[in-house]
């Protein structure tokens, strides 16, 4: 994914004025099947990244589709213009007075997406008394408020098992904020919001959250490199198609030695 | 005999380096928490349909991306 151009203040602003989609490739058969028609690459694969503008009734791309940003802009600022002059032709139609929570399709993604961005996580946790869209309302409104877009990742369960790895976590309903584990297979339940919690009492507690948590940041080969030799493996929901990818995951799968990951060559010391 | 100066002063010197680079290691982890605050970001739908649905309802155009959230396999990177 291309950091340099979306976390730049420029794009960034723009993109306020745009709805932003960031799928999980390879994590959601429909998905992908609309990936595909948007962008593959030469050999016909859906490839794990992929990038457009497109018309809001997505009829028509706004941009050259391909793997990142760069496929068809110099720089960020000239994402970043193209998106603002895209922007005028498109005013919103009505004012957005019930947003959609931005959120992942499931807890397991969520820890996982939220690990990928070194951002915390925010998971509304439902039962039969208290119905996933009440919480998700409250959140909405924070998810795209000037002080929090952006900095947390959103999901929703209706299943409290499904957080049995959050440490700290009773499995009562309500909203958690969660600091993910390394490698998004767990995490630490940082402060749980009972259901009825008033969004301002939610958004004095992100704000402060995200004014002193910092983001995390990792070194992408020993990420790599520590989470192979310990096992943490994730398994996508359908199978990976990036022939580039194929070739890492067949490097990293074979045995410590000639060749592997961390091997000595032979004689080697 | 004790060393001569020369010997200790490579010894001492050695024993700076190994200081130094320990150092180093230490305040530039693989894993680390920034200190200062999160900065904003792009607010993203994780969901397709969740994104079209307010496309459709707020006219509003769209930045579409994909990527998969693991790295040959390896869960928490891009």
């Amino acid at each position: 994914m291309d950091r340099s151009f979306l976390s730049n203040d420029q794009v960034i602003e723009a993109s306020r004025n745009f709805v932003c989609i960031r799928l999980a490739t390879y994590e959601d058969e429909a998905e992908a099947e609309f990936l595909r028609t948007v962008y593959v690459g030469r050999t016909g694969d859906l490839e794990n990244t992929v990038f457009v503008l497109m018309t809001p009734d997505t009829k028509e791309n706004l941009c050259r589709p391909g793997r990142s940003p760069d496929f068809a802009f110099r720089s960020p600022s000239s994402l970043a213009a193209q998106m603002n002059k895209i922007a005028k032709q498109y005013k919103a139609s009505v004012e957005i007075t019930n947003p959609i929570l931005p959120q992942l399709k499931d807890v397991r993604l969520g820890l996982n997406v939220s690990s990928c961005d070194g951002l915390p996580s925010v998971v509304c946790v439902a039962d039969e008394k208290n119905p996933a869209d009440f919480m998700q309302n409250v959140l909405a409104p924070l998810a795209y408020s000037t002080e929090l877009a952006g900095k947390f990742i959103y999901s929703t369960t209706t299943d409290a098992s499904m957080l049995k790895s959050v440490q700290d976590y009773s499995g009562q309903p309500g909203i958690l904020l969660i600091e993910p584990g390394e490698y998004g297979l767990d995490g630490k339940l940082v402060k749980y919001f009972s259901p009825s919690t008033k969004a301002s009492v939610i958004e004095k507690a992100l704000t402060k959250y995200a004014n002193a948590a910092g983001k995390i940041t990792k070194n992408h080969s020993s990420h790599v490199r520590t989470g192979r030799r310990e096992g943490k493996v994730w398994k996508t929901e359908i199978p990976v198609e990036d022939q580039n990818s194929l070739q890492a995951m067949q490097r990293s799968n074979r045995p410590s030695g000639r060749g592997g990951p961390g091997g000595r060559r032979p004689g080697g010391k | 005999m004790p060393p001569s100066p020369t010997i200790l002063y490579k010894a001492s010197t050695g024993m700076l380096l190994i200081i130094c680079l320990t150092a180093m290691i230490a305040v530039n982890p693989c894993y680390a928490q920034s200190k200062s605050a999160i900065p904003s970001g792009i607010a993203w739908h994780g969901v397709l349909t969740d994104g079209l649905a307010d496309a459709k309802a707020t006219n509003r155009p769209i930045m579409l991306l994909s990527a998969a959230p693991q790295c040959a396999g390896v869960p928490g990177m891009w």
